[in-house]
């Protein structure tokens, strides 16, 4: 007899992190997969089953929704530092309505359980690796940072609500920066990661990249697909009704050094200017990864220089 | 009710105003030729924006929490509406270019706490009451986007925390009701025993909707405070024993005995607020002690329960 598969539903399915997730689950035999898109092409893949959706509507939002077991949300108008600084309103209004929706169609469908996707602009900048409970909701949070942080703020609270009256389980993912196939890399919407990789690829030999900032910024770098192993524990193995874990790769890289490793594993003679007039959110921030390691024995398989070799290639076939 | 009571108090005392007043399903109870109703669906852009559109200023008056009975039965229904809406017109505000807003937000999104609370004594590291986590949310978040807006764009906003608000054109239907109009209805209706839903020492800072209407009404005009958070309420404890004795009273009812239960849908225990901010900034403080309102309250509900449909 043929095993009765769990439906499983990505929504925002074409953008990074949604399409990573979507492709490895379609890759298993025991999920039936749901991809929401919008905007831009549906992914053309045999095995997932692709559904148009406006994420603001309710009527899309219900019919979406009913009858799936599993929703991973990683669908939201996200973008990098230019996009946050000149247009910081467009990131609110929209995702909060978005989730509230889902959240809500969740919570009258009956579905077992929601992986959510924050962020970690929450967290104040600073030397040490930051834990879940080191975020202090009392203090300033970056101010480029504000209206998306206290919106992912308040849609962790609704998760941990929505988990308190009904059986749906929830899961927050506070993820850093994650990088790998299929991010944004033209330049207009994509983060450093991505934008960076661009320059490099696009320079000519001999030529130089500049650096929107002054590449004294560290960051915490994940790639991809040891977030997409960490939603296939959660998924599997969470017991708690409601729970929120780090997900990061646990130390962090400055810009500078960044862009040097790019540029080393692309094999190219490139130079490298600093242009601190562009915008650039001036944070240093590393995740404290313990509390995902020791639930579930997960922690990142991909190293900062294997994670960039990968990409590089992957770029080089794929864009 | 609080969006009536404002349109009273402005049409009143400011006769040079021209009103635009949004609703959505229910009629309105004030009219008048300096009031425009625009009907519209608040959780709609478009409809949002042309209700703000040509606006110098707004009062969002559009929030409202349940009496504990429905808080208890539907929490989620407070998400889904109360939250959109407010999302949805701040939006709307932002881009007609609306200069100042007064946003009434709830009390209820303060943590458990003794004694009076001042406004910079909101802990938003401590959970609000498990009754209102979902409602109490949405307001603490809303209340970070109208910094926002006015740090980012320069909007000016007063944020107001309000207490219970009651008075004339309250919602009666005991389905959704709050206390106080719980109690009168009960009183008028002769109910013997009388019943309360929890215990006569429970606390509630309550206020007289006239007072509550003349307080945002003073807010809009001090355009001095570009951006602020004012405590709205009379002060002080209200005990549920004092609505019932003063309800009881001006009704007439003299039932056999009143019984308190314990097993019906209760909150928090206690809450006042200090409003001495408000007080200070503005001038303003509440004509009516609360057993006058609800002298004025029960006195007009029995005279329109009738005809009052919510």
């Amino acid at each position: 007899m043929e095993k009765i598969k769990r439906k499983i539903l990505i929504c925002g399915s074409t953008g990074f992190i949604g399409r990573n997730i979507a492709e490895h689950f379609a890759g298993r035999d025991d999920f039936e997969v749901y991809g929401a898109y919008f905007r831009s092409r549906p992914l053309n893949n045999q095995k997932m089953k692709m559904i148009k959706a406006d994420l603001t509507n309710k009527d899309d939002v219900n019919s979406l929704v009913k009858g799936m077991d599993i929703i991973i949300q990683a669908a939201a108008t996200t973008s990098g530092a230019k996009d946050i600084v000149s247009r910081p309103y467009h990131h609110v209004t929209d995702n909060a309505v978005m989730n509230a929706l889902v959240f809500r169609a969740a919570f009258d469908y009956k579905v077992s359980h929601v992986v959510f996707f924050s962020c970690t602009t929450m967290y104040q900048s600073g030397e040490r690796p930051v834990k879940e409970i080191d975020f202090d909701a009392n203090k300033d949070i970056y101010p480029g940072y504000f209206g998306s942080a206290w919106t992912k703020v308040y849609n962790e609270k609704m998760c941990e609500f929505y988990s308190r009256i009904s059986n749906t389980k929830y899961t927050v993912i506070r993820h850093s920066n994650i990088y790998g196939p299929y991010d944004k890399y033209d330049l207009e919407k994509s983060h450093v990661f991505g934008a960076t990789v661009t320059k490099v690829m696009t320079a000519k030999e001999g030529g130089k990249v500049v650096v929107w900032g002054t590449g004294t910024e560290e960051r915490d770098l994940l790639y991809i697909s040891d977030l997409v192993d960490f939603v296939e524990i959660v998924i599997d193995k969470q017991t708690a009704k409601f729970d929120l874990y780090n997900v990061g790769y646990g130390s962090s890289i400055s810009i500078a050094d960044l862009v040097k490793k790019i540029i080393l594993y692309s094999n190219k003679d490139i130079g490298i200017e600093y242009d601190s007039s562009k915008p650039s959110i001036k944070t240093k921030l590393c995740l404290d990864i313990n509390k995902a390691r020791n639930a579930f024995g997960w922690s990142p398989k991909i190293s900062i220089d294997e994670g960039i070799g990968r990409t590089i290639k992957w770029y080089g076939e794929n864009e | 009710m609080t969006g009536s009571g404002i349109l009273r108090y402005i049409l009143e005392n400011h006769p040079a105003a021209r009103i635009r007043a949004g609703r959505h399903i229910t009629e309105p109870v004030v009219r008048h030729e300096r009031i425009e109703y625009v009907k519209g669906d608040l959780r709609s852009i478009d409809e949002c924006r042309a209700m703000a559109r040509g606006c110098d200023c707004a009062i969002m008056a559009a929030a409202h929490a349940g009496g504990a009975g429905f808080t208890k039965a539907f929490p989620w229904e407070h998400m889904k509406e109360n939250l959109l809406m407010n999302l949805r017109m701040l939006e709307a505000f932002h881009l007609e270019k609306v200069k100042r807003v007064v946003f009434i937000g709830s009390a209820v999104l303060y943590q458990e706490f003794e004694g009076s609370i001042k406004e910079e004594e909101l802990d938003f590291n401590r959970e609000p009451h498990e009754a209102y986590y979902g409602f109490a949310w949405g307001m603490r978040f809303i209340e970070k986007l109208c910094a926002f807006l006015n740090k980012k764009y320069g909007m000016e906003i007063v944020i107001t925390r309000a207490a219970n608000i009651f008075g004339p054109y309250d919602k009666f239907n005991p389905q959704v009701s709050n206390f106080i109009p719980a109690i009168i209805r009960k009183a008028v209706d002769n109910m013997d025993p009388f019943e309360v839903w929890g215990s006569s020492d429970v606390t509630r800072d309550v206020i007289y909707v006239d007072d509550f209407a003349k307080a945002i009404v003073m807010l809009l005009d001090s355009d001095k405070i570009k951006f602020d958070i004012f405590n709205i309420g009379s002060g002080e404890k209200t005990s549920v024993g004092s609505i019932v004795e003063w309800a009881l009273k001006y009704t007439g009812h003299k039932p056999s005995r009143v019984k308190y239960t314990q097993d019906k849908p209760t909150t928090i225990k206690f809450r006042a607020l200090d409003c001495s901010k408000i007080k200070d900034a503005v001038g303003w403080r509440p004509q009516y002690i609360v057993e006058e309102g609800v002298k004025k309250t029960a006195e007009w509900w029995i005279k329109n329960k009738e005809l009052w449909k919510k």
